[in-house]
This record gives C-alpha cells, structure tokens and sequence, in this order.
C-alpha cells in the first residue's frame, strides 16, 4: 500500500520536483556505474579477446607484414627522394657546361686500398672513350682511363698519377693539381708569394685537351711553405668539392668520335 | 681438384665484393680483405705446389684486371707470396694459431711493401701496411677455423670421384 501510494505521489508530481528527485539519485548511482562500468569493460574485453585469440594474432601478424611493406615503401621513396637531388645537381652541370653528357653509375672501386679508380657501367658502346671528363656534384671527379664495351675505368683527381692543370679563380694563379693518395690533392708548382689564400676555388684551366677550362676542381684548405722556407713553390692543399668516396652517379662528358 | 677449384672460385668471389663494396670495409687504405689470408691457408695446405701455383697466378692475372694497376704487378706479387710461404712452412712447424696469425701478419707485410712500393706509394708502407698487415691477421683468425672445417669435404668429394 505504501509503495502504491508513493507511486501515485511520483506520478502526480509536477516536472521540477521529479527532476530534483531524479538528480539526487542519479548522481550517486551514475558516479557508481561508472565506476563498475571500469572492470566490467576490461573483463568483457580480455574475454572477447580470448575468444578471439586466434583472429588477433593472425591480424597482429598481417598488421606486421603491413607495417614491414610500408617501412620498406618509405625507405624506398626516401632512396628515391635522394637520389632525385643527385640527379638534380648532375642536371645543374649538365646545364651549366656546354658539351654532351652520359648518366652513369659508379658499380664498383679498385680491390687496391689506396689507389683513387672507380668503375662506371658505361663503355665504348655508349661513345665513352679514354680521358673523357668525368663529372658530380659540385665539380670534376676524374677522367677516363681505359674504356671496355660496357664499362669504364675512371682515375679519380685523388689518386697519385692524376695531374691537372688548373688555376685558382679569384687569382688566376696557375698550377697543377697532383692527387695526394688521402682523399686530398695539392696545387703543386705555385711560385712562393702568389696570391692564393684558403677557401680559394680551384678550376681547370683548360691547358689540358682533356679537360675543358672553367671546370671546378676543388677549393684551397691549407697553405704550407710560404713563411719563408726554402724552395720555389707554395705546398696548397685542395680538397675536391666532390666526396669522392660517396661516388653513385656520375656524369661522363662525351667528346665527338674520333677515328 | 676440389681444393684448387674453391680458392681459385673463392679468391674471385673476394675480389668483385671487395671491388663492389667499395669504401664500405675500409679505413683510409686499410681494407678487409680475404686476399692474403686466402693465400697462407692455401699455401700451407695444398700438397701439389704446383698446381697452387698456377692457381695463385690465374688468381693473380684476373685481380690484375680487376684494379688499375699494371698487369704483372698482382701476378708477380701474389706468386711470390705463395712460394715464399710455401718455403716458410716447409722450414718450421705451423702447428699453433698463433704461429699462423704470425705468419699471416708477416706475409701481409711483405706483399703491402712489394704492392705498394710498385705503385708508387712507398711512404704509406707505414703506417698502413702495417695496419692492413695486422687487420690480415686478425682475419685470419675468423677465416681459418672456417676454411679448415671446409677441408674433409673438399678432400671427400675427391677421394669420391
């Protein structure tokens, strides 16, 4: 009968009152629900999870191979993204330098440790012959030295027996870049008392036939033997503006046939 | 036969990767390389001197061609390395590892000063040659061990045919 009468009494109540009743038991009921809800979700979840242990892990398995695809796919455009700024940069010279010009890649380096030669995969089929200018980056990298039908040979300007005669673009000082062996060359045969200071760029001067005039060969690093040592010449260190141990492509600089 | 065949195959495998990986393996002209190593254990365990000779000369002209260096220089070079431990091991006992790690540092000097006084660049003999010399020998103490297990095989195939 009481609880008869509190439903009648519920019902008869206008809308503010039950609100406010409403309110009062629902505040602490919801703050427990919520609590509850917590536990109840997580086991809920850990027991869907068992039951579905087997498609979890097959799709754990297929989200790896996804996750190994696309860490390949980006190392793939990141290699390509590279490699488009280096062709990028031969196109600069290519543009920059009057003549014809072969895109090659550098397959592989002589077995001897301290000698500057690296192998392109461009030969006498594609008009390559013996001591064509070879090109990267920032400037001259060598020149060819001995030609096969697919491959070539080319001497880097680091190594020993390479000698270019060059001159210092801000002074016009003259000389001949010799290979040092080490990565580094040296503007050999500069009077003492030139004008040649660090940071100085070094170009081909063009007494060469091989190689044309105006071509970058590297810039001036150190300076020894003019502070009053004897001898004629300056000892100028020249660092080729190419790293020339991270050759990949390289641009041959293909002369008209000669028969 | 067998023998002849996989250091003849295996010193050709060594030089186009060490042609191909490029400055990958090396410290301003210290390199890995298996060359040297290849050649003592050859030198010490082949019994037909002969034969390994020819093998070493092949091997030799074919690195000729490989690098920039004048043909003759890796025949010459390589030849008289293998007859020079040919004639070392035919005078003293090379029974320990350490004898042979000896031996590989020792032929390795040798051949660095002979190859790199022919192409000009003397003056690097040392320090660099030293080290490669060194680098040689701690190569060959991963190598031998290797070649060695590889040697009943070799020696069973042919005992087969």
């Amino acid at each position: 009968m009481v609880l008869l009468g509190l439903i009648v009494l519920f019902a008869r109540m206008n809308d503010g009152v039950r609100e406010i009743i409403t309110g009062v038991v629902m505040e602490p009921v919801g703050f427990l629900m919520e609590r509850m809800s917590g536990p109840s979700n997580y086991i809920h979840a850990f027991l869907y999870d068992l039951s579905h242990f087997n498609g979890l892990r097959s799709e754990n398995k297929r989200l790896r191979l996804e996750v190994a695809e696309l860490r390949r796919e980006l190392n793939r455009y990141r290699e390509e993204a590279l490699e488009n700024a280096r062709l990028k940069a031969l196109l600069r010279i290519k543009n920059s330098v009057p003549g014809d010009f072969l895109l090659a890649r550098v397959v592989g380096y002589d077995p001897t440790a301290w000698r500057s030669f690296v192998t392109v995969n461009r030969g006498m089929k594609d008009g390559v012959q013996m001591d064509d200018v070879v090109l990267a980056g920032g400037g001259v990298v060598g020149r060819v030295l001995m030609t096969t039908i697919h491959y070539s040979r080319v001497m880097l300007l680091t190594d020993r027996n390479s000698h270019i005669p060059a001159l210092v673009q801000r002074s016009r000082v003259r000389g001949i870049l010799v290979g040092g062996g080490d990565g580094i060359c040296s503007l050999e045969y500069v009077a003492k008392g030139a004008d040649v200071v660090v940071g100085d760029r070094v170009i081909t001067s063009g007494l060469d036939e091989s190689f044309p005039k105006g071509l970058l060969l590297g810039k001036v690093v150190e300076i020894l033997g003019d502070d009053g040592e004897e001898g004629l010449f300056q000892r100028i260190k020249v660092r080729p503006l190419v790293d020339l141990k991270r050759l990949e492509e390289v641009l041959v600089m293909v002369r008209p046939h000669t028969k | 036969m067998k023998l002849h065949l996989f250091v003849l195959f295996f010193l050709l495998l060594n030089s186009v990767t060490v042609s191909a990986w490029g400055h990958l393996l090396e410290v301003n002209s210290v390199k890995i390389n298996l060359l040297i190593p290849t050649i003592v254990w050859y030198a010490i365990t082949s019994r037909d001197g002969a034969q390994g000779l020819l093998v070493i000369a092949i091997t030799g002209f074919l690195y000729d061609l490989v690098s920039s260096n004048n043909i003759g220089t890796y025949i010459l070079a390589m030849s008289a390395t293998y007859l020079l431990i040919r004639y070392v091991v035919a005078h003293a006992s090379m029974e320990f590892w350490w004898q042979r790690l000896l031996l590989v540092v020792m032929i390795s000097f040798i051949f660095q000063a002979a190859l790199r006084t022919a192409t000009g660049y003397i003056e690097t003999v040392w320090p660099w040659g030293a080290l490669q010399a060194v680098a040689d020998g701690l190569v060959s103490l991963g190598l031998f061990p290797i070649f060695h297990g590889l040697v009943p095989l070799l020696e069973q195939r042919d005992a087969n045919e």
